[in-house]
């Protein structure tokens, strides 16, 4: 049994792990509940208090959730964890970020934004119905569906996203791409050797831009206009296939 | 007489230290060989060197990647985003898929002859480490320092991160050029 903590309405949550890993689950529920007991949380005004100089950043913050140049006053429960598993359940459509040096990172059920990174645990996200930023080192990263814009970028794992429908940025250096899109915004995939694959769902037409060094691309769905697929590799060979 | 050393007094600077790094530039000399490398680390070394005449200095080269040192923050973060569209102009024209990743972050490091080594330069790698191909990430310490007084740049809250070797939370935020 964990222990519980009320969550202000319009709160985040930040989980912060040196090692061990992080499983964050989003549920029917109100609080938030945070297992096991002993690890330091506290509850933070972004903007103020001991984070009052981001007042200065914030001036020119670009912010995926509230528009260009509008500020964030928004509170957060910060959670910080030296070693050992931790899990944290949270109400559905819960905004989480969560920094990790070694541990995995599980996002269960139906978030708001998300952003986590890692050194060299990898990254498995269920459902994120606003923008998400998920970066490591040397993990893979899996998600299942992203309702808004999707940066997605590891260094030497594979990528996976099942299904986008907004804009996608996904980057690696080793790894393979896959990704799902709606075929409704822009995607844009950087790869050094690792391939891509790209399914487009809706009979949506991509507009193929593939650059390529030694990469070959076979495409199995027509071309049109309905959004643009750029995809940029050094020697990663592109697939395209629609469903 | 005692066998423990005297402390030497450190000599510090304050300032920002960039990392730079080619992404897939073992992949690019595999295919293209020895030549072209060569040729693009040159192509390297001048955009770099026009960007930073009068503001900053290579401290040193790291294979196909570089350290850099600026006194002023606004001049780092303005030449990384400058570095980054002329690579960007340069691998469309020759049909290069090529690109830097580039990390910043303000802090004291200890001098040791030209080069400069501690904590802060380990944080700027650290946060270059994180980069992806195309983007410049800076540290909070970076982004408090440059904020009011960069026009037509944005910064995009990341979030703090924890990274290897490093006791504390990094913020880190990533740098767009608005419009």
């Amino acid at each position: 049994m964990g222990v519980q903590y009320d969550l202000p309405p319009d709160g985040r949550i930040r989980v912060l792990s040196a090692s061990g890993g992080v499983t964050v689950i989003a549920e029917e529920r109100r609080d938030v509940e945070i297992e096991p007991a002993n690890r330091s949380v506290e509850l933070k005004e972004s903007g103020r208090g001991r984070h009052r100089h981001h007042r200065g950043i914030l001036g020119h913050l670009r912010s995926h959730e509230h528009g260009e140049g509008e500020r964030q006053h928004r509170p957060v429960l910060e959670v910080k964890s030296k070693s050992g598993n931790i899990e944290v359940r949270c109400p559905l459509g819960t905004d989480v970020s969560v920094g990790a040096i070694s541990g995995s990172v599980k996002l269960k059920g139906t978030f708001g934004s998300v952003k986590v990174s890692t050194v060299s645990g990898g990254i498995d996200v269920d459902t994120v119905l606003g923008n998400l930023d998920a970066r490591c080192v040397s993990g893979s990263i899996s998600v299942e569906r992203c309702a808004g814009r999707c940066d997605v970028s590891s260094k030497s794992g594979r990528v996976r996203v099942e299904r986008v429908e907004g804009p996608t940025h996904a980057s690696t250096i080793s790894g393979g791409v896959e990704i799902g899109t709606a075929g409704s915004d822009e995607v844009e995939l950087k790869m050094v050797s690792g391939g891509a694959k790209v399914t487009v769902f809706g009979a949506k037409l991509p507009r193929v831009r593939f650059n390529s060094l030694s990469g070959k691309m076979h495409c199995e769905c027509k071309q049109g206009s309905d959004f643009d697929l750029k995809v940029r590799s050094i020697s990663g060979s592109l697939e395209i296939k629609g469903r | 007489m005692s066998p423990a050393r005297a402390k030497t007094a450190v000599s510090t600077v304050q300032g920002a230290i960039v990392f730079t790094d080619l992404a897939g530039f073992t992949e690019f000399t595999a295919i293209q060989g020895d030549e072209a490398a060569l040729e693009l680390l040159g192509v390297q070394d001048r955009l770099v060197g026009d960007l930073i005449e009068g503001r900053g200095r290579i401290v040193k080269e790291l294979g196909d990647g570089l350290m850099l040192w600026f006194d002023d923050p606004c001049h780092a973060i303005e030449a990384a985003l400058e570095l980054q569209e002329r690579f960007d102009e340069q691998s469309s024209k020759e049909n290069l898929p090529l690109w830097v990743r580039i990390g910043v972050h303000y802090g004291r490091p200890a001098k040791r002859g030209s080069d400069l080594v501690g904590h802060d330069v380990n944080v700027a790698a650290r946060v270059a480490d994180l980069a992806a191909p195309g983007e410049v990430l800076i540290s909070e310490a970076a982004a408090e320092r440059v904020a009011e007084r960069m026009e037509g740049v944005w910064f995009e809250e990341m979030g703090p991160t924890v990274m290897k070797g490093l006791p504390e939370p990094v913020g880190i935020y990533r740098c767009i050029r608005a419009g």
